[in-house]
């Protein structure tokens, strides 16, 4: 026991004197959960606001004059309903279709049992929310006539018939759009960091970087060709995940009709593209970080260890857009990193323009030049390659 | 063909990490201070000096890894500071620290280098062929470094750092931890390089090697040029015993571990 001891706490020791190692395994995970937490509560508390404070459009159908001020003009935008195709009218409005049978209220007077019929898009935010503000007010229809004239709590009153649409594209898109783009830049930040530091570092460390800096190859020449070789692996690994991703999501969320849903009958060729060249900016741009901070290390460990910080504040950031569908100002698509998820989220959630990949891809290959550049620096810098 | 050297200063800052290991309160080191001398084309030029003398920092100098301070270095009729693409084309750089990639053939890293240095595909073939032949690499021609014994990798490191055919050969430590075989074999390949014309510097601290081999000698003691004279000299010189005598009595007198 008492070896054992010697043993761990010279362990311990070796672990405290490391201040950077300190830092990332004890301060760190800390200070960033708490901020994952207290950033996501706060958007996800506007967005919550956000929703409960919009207006439903509502499509009616022979509403009686005397149910007109249940619907407060403030939370309820009234049109009338001209017979189109339910399901149609919902998705594209993202509204609400609230149908009385004629005569209701007389009905109703009479002891009849009238019917209303209520359309909705279920896997649709606002229409969703109008559905159940609807279904509310319906409620408490039933609970005032009860009160009013009857006796027997149970009856019904009057017939409800509810019909929520699920458009599993749409579910699709949705959830897809809320968790890949964190998996995305998950998946190529573990892959970028699998290889950069071996292939800039690791040169340091074997002592193979001074071997190559005497030929006469420029700095530039060199950082470059790193940081494309890393860049071309690093999107192999991630484009392999992502069909990994994309082919299990349909099974994963039970969707009914899993094996039709096709990616590109929901994106289409366009969006793919939008999508390939935004991923292919969001690699350089990490690329560029990895190679930075691994032309920076003495060791493979070292870079390792450095980029961990960079990791998590890469997932913070993407972890931010669960909760969004694409940045509402164009110019912050301009942010490195931000931007690019920003977009690669619009894509998946089909809300997206041309002007905002091009933003995205300047921004990113503006940034991944300057991060070559900054390779090219250090590796020109005696004290960065030749430190022990 | 000359290279001359002249008045080279280098400081270098300490971390303080630095100072605690060098024992000092000086926040720069003056590694080289001021040192001048002249390798001739058809000679092999020995620096001497203890570990910490400045050997390093003067060859790495020249081989354009690192920008001195002041000073001017020149190689036949160009600067080599401000030309250093066009110097490190007319030098080949070996020393320990200079490894090679574990995972790659002989055969594969030639290729490359090659490449690197803008060596045509026919002249690297004929290039390949005499010098895996003259140091026996063609026998491991495609067997990865990873799997060399340390005479086969220092064999192929030498190779390696030729295939551009330099003008200038500095080679720090060429024997260290060879064999006697090996180190026969590479010491005699520097005597042809000689015959060849080339301007060869090395650093050693094997001092037969230097009374075997080299024609001039450079003696550099905490940055500075001691003795800087031919062999010759040196052997015949009623000043100095030997070479082996000389070297001691030097960094003893700087107060230097050598």
């Amino acid at each position: 026991m008492r070896d054992s001891l010697t043993v761990m706490s010279k362990e311990l020791k070796r672990f405290w004197i490391d201040k950077k190692l300190l830092f990332t395994t004890i301060l760190l995970p800390g200070i960033m959960i708490f901020a994952i937490y207290f950033i996501m509560g706060n958007v996800i508390n506007d967005q919550v606001d956000e929703i409960t404070q919009s207006t439903t459009t509502l499509y009616v159908e022979n509403l009686p004059d005397s149910l007109n001020p249940l619907f407060d003009p403030a939370l309820f935008q009234i049109s009338s309903y001209e017979g189109q195709d339910p399901e149609t009218l919902v998705n594209d409005s993202e509204g609400v279709i609230l149908i009385f049978e004629a005569g209701f209220m007389e009905q109703l007077d009479a002891g009849g049992f009238p019917e209303v019929r209520l359309y909705y898009d279920g896997s649709n935010e606002t229409s969703s929310e109008g559905g159940s503000r609807v279904r509310g007010i319906l409620d408490g229809l039933r609970n005032q006539i009860l009160a009013e004239n009857y006796t027997d709590a149970e009856r019904l009153v009057f017939a409800e018939s509810i019909t929520a649409y699920q458009d599993e594209s749409e579910i699709f898109a949705t959830i897809i759009s809320s968790i890949v783009p964190l998996l995305i830049v998950i998946f190529i930040f573990a892959a970028a960091l699998s290889i950069a530091p071996d292939i800039i570092a690791g040169e340091k460390e074997r002592g193979t970087l001074a071997t190559l800096l005497v030929t006469p190859i420029s700095r530039s020449a060199f950082a470059l060709g790193k940081i494309l070789a890393i860049t071309v692996i690093s999107l192999a690994s991630a484009f392999s995940s992502f069909i990994g991703v994309a082919l299990s999501i349909p099974v994963l969320l039970q969707l009914e009709s899993s094996g039709s849903v096709n990616v590109l009958d929901i994106y289409g060729l366009d969006g793919m593209v939008a999508l390939l060249l935004v991923i292919l900016s969001t690699t350089l741009i990490i690329v560029g970080v990895i190679s930075v901070v691994s032309a920076y290390a003495k060791s493979i460990k070292e870079a390792a260890s450095l980029a961990s910080p960079l990791y998590l504040i890469t997932i913070v950031v993407s972890a931010l857009n669960l909760f969004s569908d694409g940045a509402s100002n164009e110019l912050l698509n301009a942010i490195p990193l931000y931007g690019s998820i920003q977009v690669i989220n619009g894509v998946l959630a089909q809300n997206y323009t041309w002007t905002s990949v091009l933003i995205v891809m300047a921004s990113s290959l503006l940034t991944t030049g300057l991060l070559a550049w900054t390779v090219k620096l250090m590796l020109s810098s005696e004290r960065i390659v030749f430190q022990k | 063909m000359e290279l001359r050297v002249e008045n080279l200063k280098k400081t270098f800052k300490l971390s303080k990490k630095q100072q605690k290991i060098n024992r000092t309160d000086l926040r720069v080191k003056h590694a080289l201070k001021g040192i001048s001398f002249t390798a001739y084309s058809g000679e092999i030029f020995g620096l001497l000096g203890p570990n910490g003398a400045g050997k390093t920092t003067a060859m790495r100098s020249i081989s354009t890894l690192i920008k001195p301070d002041t000073g001017t270095i020149t190689l036949g009729d160009f600067d080599a500071l401000s030309e250093s693409k066009r110097m490190r084309q007319s030098i080949a750089f070996l020393t320990n620290e200079l490894k090679l990639e574990d995972y790659f053939s002989p055969n594969f890293l030639f290729a490359y280098f090659s490449k690197l240095y803008g060596v045509d595909e026919p002249t690297m073939k004929s290039r390949r062929d005499t010098l895996f032949k003259r140091f026996g690499i063609d026998r491991f021609a495609e067997v990865k470094v990873a799997d060399l014994s340390s005479g086969m990798k220092q064999k192929t490191s030498i190779a390696m750092s030729l295939v551009h055919d330099p003008d200038v050969i500095i080679f720090d430590e060429p024997t260290n931890g060879l064999d006697v075989l090996t180190a026969k074999t590479v010491l005699d390949y520097l005597v042809e390089l000689r015959e060849t014309g080339k301007i060869i510097i090395i650093s050693t601290h094997i001092l037969s090697v230097v009374e075997k081999i080299v024609d001039r000698v450079g003696i550099i003691i905490q940055g500075e040029m001691k003795i800087l004279e031919s062999m010759d000299v040196i052997r015949r010189s009623d000043n100095y015993q030997d070479l082996e005598t000389l070297f001691f009595e030097l960094v003893e007198a700087e107060g230097h571990d050598a």
